[in-house]
């Protein structure tokens, strides 16, 4: 029983009928880091997450949280966890209040001074019904109330999904804290500069497989930025600057990425031809799966066995 | 049973405008009903004319099980008791489904499974609620024969059934 290690699955399976949700998975969370759990939706994310929490059986492989049997010891596992569903969904005729101390008193009783500021920070009205609320005020109710009271790891499926900016900043602020009190956190996600802003390392699923697991350094190599430039350049001469990828020229506009250590000089070089628009975007994760992996999830899972997990299996998606 | 109970009141709340209808309106139906009866079906001649047109009807005691004597209270009991258990067997099977398999659907069975209760703890909780109301219903009941003018142990006799009757459809639905 390793300490350090407050997640950790070895092959883990799970089918749903001729699916595999999960065809392999190797994850390992260390005790005190923010570990991003990335995906393109449908990946299997929320499926992990449910047999961690002991709420699914695994069909194959082992897991292990906070070095206990999360399936067979649901109850002791669940005393030191505390969990954002992806989908947050309230029980009508109780208020948000009602539902924060219900969830709450259930994991033993909420530090009411920091429940009183998580509702005022997250700007939450707790005495309206929870029928009135919108999908982010529901979120804001599940993550106050696992937030409310000190856990060991929570573990946070899409949290930010319906919060507006303000609140994710208010949200990214929480999370520092936590990880500040010595907690970790798994922060389940499929935007790529969330997990970018918050964790130290990251494990990206694809189609129930892990296709890269380490630490965001090691994955620089995933995170190209876009430019949408208008200018006079010459396409040939962006094109042979190094760490420029995929150009794409119309007259007057050219369209391609670069790596994070070549922006920079593509700056440069832009700057002297001279640029009359310019958008720059983050990739979404769409488009780095699309771009890295191949549009075909068995090709990727085919690239990624050699870096990433093994799985015994060798039965079609 | 700490859990158990926390789940309790926070099923009693959630359901305390639904389930104070239902057992009002439940109670009033029993007492307004019976009370009907007996204004209509007073006096014995006319009792003995429906038991007797009744138990000619295979029908009718195919639904309503076979009339026990000529009093009063076996005329109410031959009357209400299909319908009235009918109504208390709705309220069970939506109290379990409400509590058990829709919470499952909605995802909201995530939220509390995520706690530490057991496995069981949220199916315990609705049968002790459902058991409490079934309790409720048949003591009010019960308390609306004897106003209009049973004996008590007649009351108490018609409305046990009304319990158990009910425990059916809820213990179904809750273990599905």
């Amino acid at each position: 029983m390793s300490t350090d290690l407050v997640v950790e699955t070895r092959g883990l399976q799970k089918r749903f009928g001729t699916t595999a949700a999960l065809d392999g998975i190797d994850l390992v969370v260390r005790a005190g880091e923010v570990h991003g759990f990335l995906g393109p939706n449908g990946a299997g994310k929320s499926t992990a997450i449910r047999v961690l929490l002991g709420l699914l059986r695994a069909d194959g492989g082992t897991a292990r949280v906070l070095g206990r049997d999360p399936w067979a010891d649901a109850v002791a596992v669940h005393r030191e966890i505390a969990y954002v569903p992806g989908d947050v969904a309230l029980w009508p005729t109780l208020s948000g209040g009602e539902a924060i101390d219900l969830l709450t008193r259930l994991r033993g009783g909420a530090d009411t001074a920091l429940r009183e500021r998580l509702l005022r920070h997250f700007d939450l009205d707790p005495t309206k019904k929870a029928r009135s609320y919108s999908k982010g005020n529901r979120q804001k109710v599940a993550l106050i109330a696992a937030l409310a009271r000190p856990a060991r790891l929570y573990v946070l499926d899409e949290p930010t999904s319906g919060l507006d900016p303000l609140m994710e900043e208010v949200f990214r602020h929480e999370v520092e804290r936590v990880r500040a009190d010595g907690a970790s956190v798994l922060l389940s996600s499929h935007l790529l500069d969330e997990v970018e802003k918050l964790c130290e390392r990251v494990t990206i699923l694809r189609a129930g497989r892990v296709v890269e697991s380490g630490t965001l350094a090691e994955l620089r190599h995933l995170t190209r930025t876009s430019f949408r430039v208008g200018t006079r350049a010459d396409p040939a001469g962006i094109a042979r600057l190094p760490g420029v990828h995929d150009l794409e020229s119309e007259p007057g506009q050219l369209a391609f990425d670069v790596d994070t250590e070549a922006v920079q000089q593509v700056l440069q070089t832009l700057v002297v031809a001279g640029v009359s628009t310019l958008t720059v975007t983050p990739p979404s994760l769409e488009s780095l799966f699309l771009r890295h992996y191949g549009s075909d999830p068995e090709d990727s899972s085919a690239r990624a066995a050699g870096s990433a997990s093994r799985s015994g299996s060798g039965s079609a998606p | 049973m700490g859990t158990v109970l926390t789940l309790v009141r926070m099923r009693l709340r959630r359901d305390r405008v639904a389930l104070t209808v239902w057992v009002l309106g439940i109670t009033a139906l029993v007492g307004g009903a019976s009370s009907a009866v007996i204004t209509e079906f007073g006096d014995p001649d006319q009792q003995r004319q429906l038991i007797t047109l009744a138990l000619a009807t295979p029908a009718l005691l195919a639904f309503r099980g076979v009339p026990n004597g000529f009093s009063s209270g076996s005329i109410i009991w031959f009357q209400l008791f299909t319908w009235v258990a009918v109504l208390i067997g709705l309220l069970n099977t939506f109290l379990a489904t409400r509590h058990g398999r829709a919470e499952e659907q909605d995802g909201r069975r995530e939220l509390l499974a995520s706690t530490p209760m057991g496995r069981m703890t949220p199916m315990v909780s609705t049968l002790v609620v459902g058991i409490v109301v079934d309790v409720l219903i048949g003591v009010l009941s019960a308390a609306a024969l004897v106003a209009v003018g049973e004996s008590v142990v007649g009351a108490v006799a018609v409305d046990t059934p009304y319990g158990v009757t009910a425990a059916v459809p809820r213990d179904r639905a809750v273990g599905r």
